[in-house]
């Protein structure tokens, strides 16, 4: 593919390592502690109480 | 891209990450499968409307957990939308980005594109990031420093929670009344300068800063259109020059650099080629 | 892919994103529940079985011999959750012969063996389920009292932690109620 030069493929490379994080990430199930944590809010940490 | 092309997407972007209107009369944060995912831009998972959770929150809860894991998906999330989008999700997709923009057009005697000093002030979003987003939690568990202390989004969703729900009231306390500050200081500073958050403050704009001169998404400037009348550097709210320095790290991606080169030299590209004399291989419209 | 629609496009890709995700809630995570019609769904005995911290089966009728049930939903990363356990404890051995039971509800177990030990705790500590769903408030620490039969005597849930002091009233409270 011509649009696959050098600092493409540094982009390319980027997204691809995300992708294998997120993607280890949800095998180890952090997505869940991401959800856990986003629906049972600890008051004190957003700054009341 | 004009500008109101552009607000419209902001606010379609806002309310979409926000668009669990219930919450805002009942006080309830919604709590939904949708929290699995970090959303690109500022929005704190508490505001009731929130759909997605946080990406800086989320990081920072990943750190400060008692058995450290290597936060593999929030870091991954985040790298994505850095390394596909680069600091155009802080120009289109970020709500508190969105809220700057706003105030900004509210009438003032005086607008500062910058001042003395502005250029050294920026590099505090990267101490933000390095101190209150990472070392500091990491080391007191438990404790998102900078959700708890400084984070002006939060602000505005305890606001909003605390006025539909009572209990919430009366917990209201001193560091509460610091966070409040530091909202007002955002808010009064955005009408005379350009998202101030933005430049000194926000650690995700800093993080994905980094990804500015790599990112699928780029600004181009083509060599062969561009007289450097200087039109572009005009018209930068971030006060960044886009010919000198085309994605530049503080370059937000908001487009007006695009829509103000009377001579059609910059654009939006996306992976595309650059050959020698830096024109654009492929076909593209500004 | 012309450029100029490329926010467009991101704004789309986004919006595909949250839909997905949004689709398939959860149903082992707490649910939209608004807590100020509680009182209507706390007419309800309230009941569980789910297990303790050891793994051990519990249900609420391992508790009912107590005249007033304290059951304070916290997870170990929240901070004034953890705070509030010291107090918590000394009031649980305060007023424990009164028929004070205090039941703290988890989900996450991370660190939560080492903050239960650090802070002494004696009362039981076991694992939310779906029966406690309807208390949720969304925040933590969230607490509501029960009588040992499971009539909910707390009209809506209390959010945030407390002083020792404050606890100490509400409890007396119900205790003398």
């Amino acid at each position: 593919m011509s649009w696959l030069k050098n600092e493409n493929l540094l982009t390319a490379g980027l997204l691809l390592t995300a992708v294998i994080l997120i993607a280890a990430g949800v095998a180890m199930k952090q997505n869940h502690q991401v959800l856990a944590k986003a629906v049972r809010i600890c008051l004190e940490c957003i700054g009341i109480g | 891209m004009d500008n109101k092309k552009r607000t419209f997407i902001q606010a379609a972007a806002a309310a979409l990450q926000n668009a669990n209107v219930k919450g805002f009369f009942t006080g309830q944060i919604y709590t939904g499968a949708g929290k699995n995912v970090c959303v690109p831009g500022l929005n704190c998972y508490s505001c009731p409307g929130a759909l997605g959770a946080c990406p800086l929150g989320s990081l920072q809860n990943a750190v400060s957990a008692w058995k450290f894991r290597f936060p593999y998906y929030v870091l991954g999330l985040m790298m994505f939308f850095g390394a596909a989008f680069g600091r155009l999700i802080c120009g289109f997709l970020c709500p508190f980005g969105f809220l700057q923009d706003l105030l900004f057009r509210v009438p003032s005697p005086k607008k500062l594109r910058t001042f003395r000093g502005d250029r050294q002030l920026r590099y505090i979003k990267y101490a933000m990031l390095l101190i209150m987003v990472l070392i500091l939690p990491f080391t007191y568990k438990f404790t998102p420093f900078f959700c708890k202390y400084v984070c002006p989004s939060g602000t505005l969703s305890g606001i909003m929670l605390s006025a539909a729900d009572s209990r919430l009231r009366s917990l209201l306390g001193g560091i509460f009344t610091w966070k409040a500050t530091v909202l007002m200081a955002v808010v009064f500073t955005s009408i005379v300068i350009a998202r101030p958050f933005c430049k000194y403050i926000c650690p995700l704009g800093a993080f994905y800063a980094l990804f500015n001169k790599v990112s699928a998404v780029r600004l181009h400037v083509d060599g062969n259109k561009c007289v450097n009348c200087g039109a572009c550097a005009k018209v930068c709210d971030m006060a960044v020059n886009p010919v000198a320095a085309p994605n530049h790290p503080e370059c937000i991606r908001c487009g007006k650099c695009v829509s103000g080169c009377p001579h059609g030299a910059i654009c939006f590209t996306c992976l595309t080629v650059r050959n020698h004399a830096g024109t654009i291989d492929s076909k593209h419209k500004a | 892919m012309k450029i100029v629609k490329k926010p467009l496009a991101v704004l789309l890709a986004v919006s595909v994103f949250l839909l997905v995700a949004c689709s398939s809630p959860k149903k082992n995570f707490v649910s939209d529940t608004d807590t100020r019609s509680a009182k209507a769904e706390q007419a309800e005995e309230f009941s569980f079985t789910t297990t303790d911290i050891n793994g051990k089966k519990v249900t609420f009728e391992d508790y009912s011999t107590a005249k007033v049930i304290m059951f304070n939903m916290w997870e170990p990363w929240c901070a004034p959750c953890r705070s509030e356990l010291p107090d918590l404890q000394k009031l649980y051995k305060k007023y424990k012969s009164e028929g004070l039971m205090i039941v703290g509800v988890y989900s996450d177990t991370d660190g939560l063996k080492d903050i239960i030990s650090e802070n002494g705790i004696k009362y039981p500590m076991i694992k939310s389920c779906a029966a406690f769903d309807k208390f949720q408030t969304g925040y933590v620490p969230t607490t509501f009292f029960t009588d040992g039969s499971g009539k909910v005597l707390s009209d809506v849930p209390y959010v945030g932690s407390k002083s020792y002091e404050e606890w100490e009233g509400v409890i007396l409270s119900y205790l003398k109620g």
